[in-house]
C-alpha cells in the first residue's frame, strides 16, 4: 500500500514538474501549482494526475475530429451515404472508457479527501481565523495573541486553523499553501498544515492569501500575509508580540494617543499599551508598524499611507466608511469624529511607531 | 386525424394589417409559433444587454488597478451578467425552440393549453421587466446570481436591490414551471398517430428532459426564494446565523436547483447539434437511443450533484466523496454524447453550412468545457479551483461555448423555418470565425488566471501577480465576441428586410417541422400525418416510406383546420399574478416584521390577487370553441 503510495507521489510529482515551472512563486505570489506545503502536496498529486487525464483525453478527442472533418467531407458524389444507425458493441466500449477512467480519478480523490481531512496533530500550533468585512483577525489561541492581516509561522510545525466568520461568508485561501476553506458565520471550519519550505536562519518566506468567496462590496481589497518564520525567528516574534509596544519618543507618543482619544478609536481597536483599548470591530492596532501592508493586504504599510488612509477610507477600500459597514454594534456606538490634519498626522507617526 | 375538416378558410396574414392590428395580434395570441418567435427575439435582445454588462466588466479588468467602474457597479454587473444570461437570454432562446419545434417535431397543432403558453410568455417577460427596472430607482442587485445567504439579508443588503432580483426570479421561475407542464403534457398527449416516444426526435426529447428538470428544480429555488422573502420582509431566522438561522441552508437549497439548471441551460442545445449534425452528414444520429439515455441519465444524476459546489464549506470526508463520485458519473454519459456525435459525422457526407460550423465548433468547446468541469469534481481540486477564474473560464466554455453557440447553430438552422427567410450563410460563418476566436481568447486565459490564484468578483487587482496579460487578452477576446454578435444579428436583422424566401426543407431535413411550409401555417399540419420511424420525412424522400409531407397529404387549396382564438386574458392574468409577487415590495419591514407596511402589501396584493382570480375566471369562461 504505501510501495503504491510513494510509486503514485513520485509519479505525479514528475509528471508535474513539467507543468509547475510555467507560474513559478516568484512571478506569480499566488500561484497554485508550486506547493509550500504538506497539504498543497496531497492535493497536488490528484491535481497533476486528474490534469493529464483530462488533458490527453482533449487531445485524442480533438485529433479524432479534426481527422473526421477532413475525411468525410461532402466530395460531391451522388446518393447518401450508408445509413448507419448504431452500433451496440461500440457504443458499449465507449461507454466503458470513461468509466475507466472515472475510477483512475475517483480513487485517488477519495484517498486524498480522507488523508487531508484527518485531524490536525496535538501540538499544533491554533490560530482562530476571523472573518470580518473586509480584512481578517488572527488570534493565537495558546499564546493570547491578536493580531490582523499577517499571520507569522515557524516553517516545519503543523498549523491547525479554526476558520470562522462574524458577518457573511468570506473563503480564507493562501493558494501556494493549499486549498480554500468557506469562513461560515455561525460555524467553524478547520484545515491544517504544514510549511515544507525551509527557512534560512533570520529570513522569512512571505506567502499572500487572500479572500476567496463574495463578500460585497470591497471583496477585492480582503488580502493578508502568511510569513514563515525558522523556530528561533517565530520565538522571537511570540515574545515580542507578548510584550506591550514602547514609543520611545515622548512627543510622539502624547500626541498620538491624545488623537486616539480625540478620534474614538478606542470604541473599535485594541491597542494594548493603552488602557481600555480592547475592541476587536476593527482591526487589533498593536504592533501595526511591523506589519507589511495595512488595509489588509492592499497598501504598503507607510506614515503617509496609514494618514490617507485614516482621512479616506472609502476612497481607498469602498463601504468601510464607519457608518456604511452595515454593522448592527455601530448602532449607538462612539462614532468617530473628524480629526484634524495634524491630529491624523500625529496618529499615523503614532501607529507607525508601534514596532 | 378525423378531426379535420377540409372546409375552405379565409386565414390571410394580410399585408394590409395595420400595426395596431398587428400589435394586437401579437398581445392576444396563443399560437405557439408567434410565442416562440417572441421568446427567441425577446432572448436575443437580452444578449446584448447582458454582453453589454460582460464588455463592462472586461473592460475594467483589462489592466490592473483600473477605476474605470467602482467597486459597487462592478458587483452590480457581474450579478446582472449572470442572471440576464441565464435567465432572460439562454432560457428564452430555448423557450423559444421549444415552443415553436416541440409542436412541429411530433406532429401536433399547438401545445395542450395554448392560453397557458401565452401566460407563460407574458409572466416572463413581466419578470424581465422588472428585475430591470430595478435600474431606474438606482438600485440594481449586487449579491451575485447566486445570492448567498447571509449577504443578501437585510443586514448586508438593506436597500430594495435584492428583493427585485428575489421577487424578479419568482415570477420567472413560476413563469418556467407553468411552461414546463405544458410541455409535458403536449408530449404526453399531442404527438401524432404512429409517434412512440422512441420515435420521437432527440431534440424533442431533449427539450422534454429539461421540462421535467424545470417542473422539479425551480420549486426548490422557490422554497428558497420564499424562505429569503420571509427573511427580508418579516424578520424570520432562516439563514441569519446571529438569531439560529444557517447560511448553508440557502446553499443546499439554491444549488440544488442550479445544478440541474445547468443542464435546462445545456440540454437544448444537445438537441439541436443533435439534428444539425445528421442533417450536415446525412446520415441518422449515430445511437440514438444511447444519446437520449445519456440526456436523461444526466438530468436524473443533476439532481445528486448540488453539493460539488460546496466542497469549500466544510461539509466533511463523506459527503465530499459522495457528491465527487457522482459529479464524476455525469462524464460518463457527457462522453458517450460527444463519442456519438462524431460516430455520426464518420462516413458521412459533411456539409459544412454556417449551422454546421457552430454544431462543430459546440462538440470543441463543450469537450473543453466538460473536461474541466472533470477536474474540480475532485473536491482537493477544487479547493484550489473553487471561486477562482479556472471555473469561470469552465463555466463559459460550457455555456458560452456549449448553450449559446449551441442556440445559435440552432439559428441558422431553425430561422428558415420560423421566419420564412434563409439567414446569410457567409455571414453565419464569419460571424461563427469571430465567436469561436473571441471565445477562445477571452476563456481559455482564463483557465490560466485561475491557476495563478486569481479569485472571482474582484473588481480589481494589483500589479504584479501575473496576472496582466491574460487579462489584457481576455478583454480583447471579449471585443471580438461582440463584433461576432454584431455580425449575427446584422443577419438576423437583415433577413427582415427580404421578402420570404425559404423553401420548406432547406437542408434535407428528416423529421415532420421540415415536411410543412416555411414559416408553417397558423394550423402546422392540414391533415396529421401517420409516423412509421423515427426519419418520417427522410425515409419519404429517400427510402419510398409513407407520405408524411403537406402538400402530398393535404392537397392543393386552403383547410379549414379548426384553432383555438386569440385572447387577451392571458396577457391580463399575468399582469395581476405579477402584482400579486410585486406587491411584497411593499411589506418590508424597516427592522424586522413592520404591522403597517404589512398592511399595505396585503392592500396591494388583494387588488392584484383580485384582478388574478376574475381574470383567470374570464379566461375559463371565454368561448375558446375552436373556429
Amino acid at each position: 500500500m504505501s510501495r503504491f503510495r510513494a510509486l503514485f507521489a513520485s509519479v505525479c510529482a514528475s509528471l508535474w514538474l513539467s507543468g509547475c515551472s510555467l507560474w513559478p512563486a516568484e512571478d506569480n505570489p499566488f500561484t497554485t501549482v508550486e506547493s509550500s506545503s504538506d497539504f498543497s502536496d496531497a492535493i497536488l498529486g490528484v491535481y497533476s494526475l486528474i490534469t493529464w487525464i483530462t488533458c490527453v483525453v482533449g487531445v485524442l478527442v480533438a485529433i479524432l475530429m479534426v481527422y473526421v472533418l477532413i475525411k468525410f467531407r461532402d466530395d460531391g458524389s451522388p446518393g447518401n451515404p450508408e445509413q448507419v444507425h448504431g452500433n451496440t458493441a461500440m457504443e458499449l466500449g465507449w461507454t466503458l472508457i470513461p468509466v475507466v477512467l472515472v475510477i483512475f480519478m475517483v480513487v485517488p480523490t477519495i484517498r486524498t479527501i480522507f488523508e487531508i481531512a484527518d485531524a490536525a496533530p496535538d501540538d499544533a500550533i491554533e490560530i482562530r481565523v476571523v472573518g470580518k468585512r473586509w480584512w481578517w483577525e488572527f488570534e493565537y489561541i495558546e499564546e493570547g495573541i491578536i493580531t490582523a492581516n499577517e499571520i507569522h509561522v515557524p516553517a516545519g510545525r503543523p498549523v491547525n486553523l479554526l476558520i470562522e466568520s462574524d458577518s457573511v461568508i468570506h473563503s480564507f485561501w493562501v493558494p501556494r499553501l493549499g486549498g480554500k476553506r468557506d469562513a461560515v458565520p455561525g460555524r467553524i471550519n478547520r484545515m491544517w498544515w504544514t510549511i515544507t519550505d525551509e527557512v534560512a536562519a533570520g529570513e522569512t518566506i512571505l506567502y499572500r492569501g487572500e479572500c476567496a468567496e463574495y463578500c460585497g462590496e470591497s471583496h477585492a481589497l480582503m488580502k493578508f500575509d502568511v510569513i514563515a518564520h525558522d523556530d528561533a525567528g517565530y520565538a522571537e516574534w511570540l515574545e515580542l508580540m507578548k510584550a506591550p509596544p514602547v514609543v520611545a519618543d515622548a512627543a510622539v507618543r502624547e500626541a498620538g494617543e491624545e488623537a486616539f482619544a480625540a478620534g474614538g478609536c478606542i470604541g473599535c481597536h485594541a491597542l494594548t499599551n493603552i488602557d481600555g483599548a480592547v475592541a476587536r470591530i476593527g482591526p487589533n492596532l498593536t504592533r501595526l508598524g511591523n506589519r507589511r501592508m495595512i488595509a489588509s493586504g492592499t497598501m504598503e504599510n507607510t506614515t503617509e499611507h496609514l494618514a490617507s488612509w485614516i482621512e479616506n477610507q472609502e476612497e481607498w477600500k469602498p463601504g468601510t466608511s464607519y457608518n456604511k459597514l452595515g454593522d448592527p454594534r455601530f448602532d449607538g456606538m462612539l462614532i468617530p469624529v473628524e480629526l484634524s490634519e495634524q491630529q491624523v498626522d500625529a496618529l499615523a507617526t503614532y501607529l507607525s511607531a508601534l514596532q | 386525424m378525423s378531426a379535420v375538416s377540409t372546409q375552405v378558410e379565409t386565414h390571410s396574414h394580410a399585408e394590409d394589417q395595420s400595426t395596431a392590428q398587428w400589435l394586437w395580434s401579437i398581445l392576444t395570441t396563443v399560437d405557439h409559433k408567434t410565442i416562440g418567435r417572441l421568446y427567441l427575439l425577446s432572448g436575443l435582445l437580452f444578449f446584448v444587454v447582458g454582453g453589454v454588462e460582460a464588455l463592462a466588466i472586461r473592460l475594467q479588468l483589462s489592466v490592473p488597478n483600473a477605476d474605470f467602474i467602482s467597486a459597487q457597479r462592478y458587483n452590480e454587473l457581474f450579478t446582472m451578467h449572470a442572471t440576464t444570461m441565464i435567465f432572460l437570454s439562454v432560457m428564452p432562446m430555448a423557450a423559444g425552440f421549444t415552443n415553436f419545434f416541440l409542436p412541429l417535431q411530433i406532429g401536433a397543432r399547438d401545445v395542450v393549453f395554448p392560453r397557458l403558453n401565452a401566460y407563460s410568455y407574458w409572466l416572463w417577460l413581466a419578470g424581465a421587466l422588472f428585475i430591470n427596472s430595478s435600474f431606474l430607482v438606482g438600485a440594481f442587485p449586487d449579491g451575485g446570481w447566486f445570492g448567498y445567504a447571509n449577504m443578501s439579508g437585510t443586514q448586508y443588503s438593506p436597500g430594495p436591490a435584492m428583493d427585485f432580483w428575489n421577487i424578479g426570479l419568482m415570477i420567472l421561475g413560476l413563469s418556467s414551471m407553468t411552461a414546463g407542464f405544458n410541455f409535458i403534457t403536449t408530449v404526453l398527449n399531442l404527438r401524432a398517430p404512429g409517434m412512440s416516444l422512441f420515435r420521437m426526435p432527440v431534440l424533442t426529447w431533449m427539450f422534454t428532459v429539461v421540462q421535467f428538470l424545470v417542473v422539479m428544480s425551480f420549486p426548490m429555488l422557490t422554497v428558497a426564494q420564499i424562505l429569503l422573502l420571509f427573511d427580508r420582509n418579516y424578520g424570520t431566522n432562516f439563514y441569519i446565523p446571529a438569531k439560529g438561522g444557517d447560511p448553508l441552508l440557502w446553499q443546499h437549497l439554491f444549488w440544488l436547483f442550479g445544478h440541474p439548471e445547468v443542464y435546462i441551460l445545456i440540454l437544448p442545445s444537445m438537441g439541436i447539434v443533435s439534428e444539425v449534425l445528421p442533417t450536415f452528414s446525412r446520415k441518422p444520429l449515430f445511437g440514438a437511443p444511447f444519446v437520449i439515455f445519456s440526456g436523461i441519465l444526466i438530468g436524473f444524476l443533476g439532481f445528486g450533484v448540488w453539493s460539488h459546489h460546496m466542497f469549500t464549506t466544510g461539509l466533511g470526508p463523506v459527503a465530499d466523496s459522495a457528491f465527487s463520485l457522482t459529479t464524476m458519473l455525469i462524464a460518463i454519459p457527457t462522453a458517450v454524447k460527444i463519442f456519438n456525435w462524431i460516430a455520426t459525422m464518420w462516413g458521412g457526407k459533411l456539409r459544412f453550412t454556417a449551422a454546421m460550423y457552430h454544431a462543430v465548433g459546440f462538440i470543441a468547446l463543450f469537450t473543453i468545457g466538460g473536461l474541466s468541469g472533470v477536474m474540480h469534481a475532485s473536491p482537493p481540486v477544487d479547493l484550489q479551483h473553487q471561486d477562482s477564474y479556472f471555473v469561470v473560464a469552465h463555466f463559459h466554455y460550457v455555456l458560452f461555448g456549449g448553450s449559446v453557440i449551441g442556440l445559435f447553430c440552432g439559428m441558422y438552422f431553425y430561422w428558415p423555418k420560423m421566419f420564412g427567410r434563409m439567414l446569410s450563410e457567409r455571414l453565419g460563418k464569419i460571424g461563427f470565425w469571430f465567436f469561436f476566436v473571441g471565445m477562445n481568447l477571452t476563456f481559455f486565459p482564463m483557465h490560466f488566471l485561475g491557476v495563478q490564484g486569481m479569485p472571482r468578483r474582484i473588481f480589481r487587482y494589483e500589479e504584479g501577480l501575473g496576472w496582466e496579460t491574460s487579462n489584457a487578452i481576455a478583454s480583447v477576446g471579449a471585443v471580438i465576441i461582440a463584433i461576432g454578435t454584431a455580425i449575427h444579428l446584422y443577419a438576423m436583422l437583415s433577413s427582415f428586410l427580404r421578402p420570404q424566401d425559404a423553401p420548406s426543407d432547406p437542408w434535407d431535413g428528416a423529421t415532420l417541422d421540415w415536411a410543412i411550409a416555411s414559416p408553417p401555417h397558423h394550423y402546422n399540419f392540414a391533415v396529421i400525418p401517420e409516423v412509421h420511424s423515427d426519419r418520417p420525412f427522410w425515409d419519404e424522400k429517400h427510402e419510398n416510406g409513407p407520405v408524411v409531407s403537406q402538400e402530398k397529404l393535404a392537397g392543393p387549396g386552403e383547410h379549414h383546420v379548426p384553432m383555438p382564438p386569440p385572447s387577451y386574458w392571458p396577457l391580463v392574468a399575468a399582469f395581476f399574478t405579477a402584482g400579486v409577487f410585486i406587491a411584497f415590495m411593499f411589506g418590508k419591514g424597516a427592522d424586522g416584521f413592520d404591522l403597517e407596511a404589512f398592511k399595505v402589501q396585503v392592500a396591494i396584493q388583494s387588488v392584484f390577487a383580485l384582478g388574478m382570480l376574475l381574470s383567470i375566471l374570464a379566461w375559463i369562461r371565454e368561448d375558446a370553441t375552436h373556429r
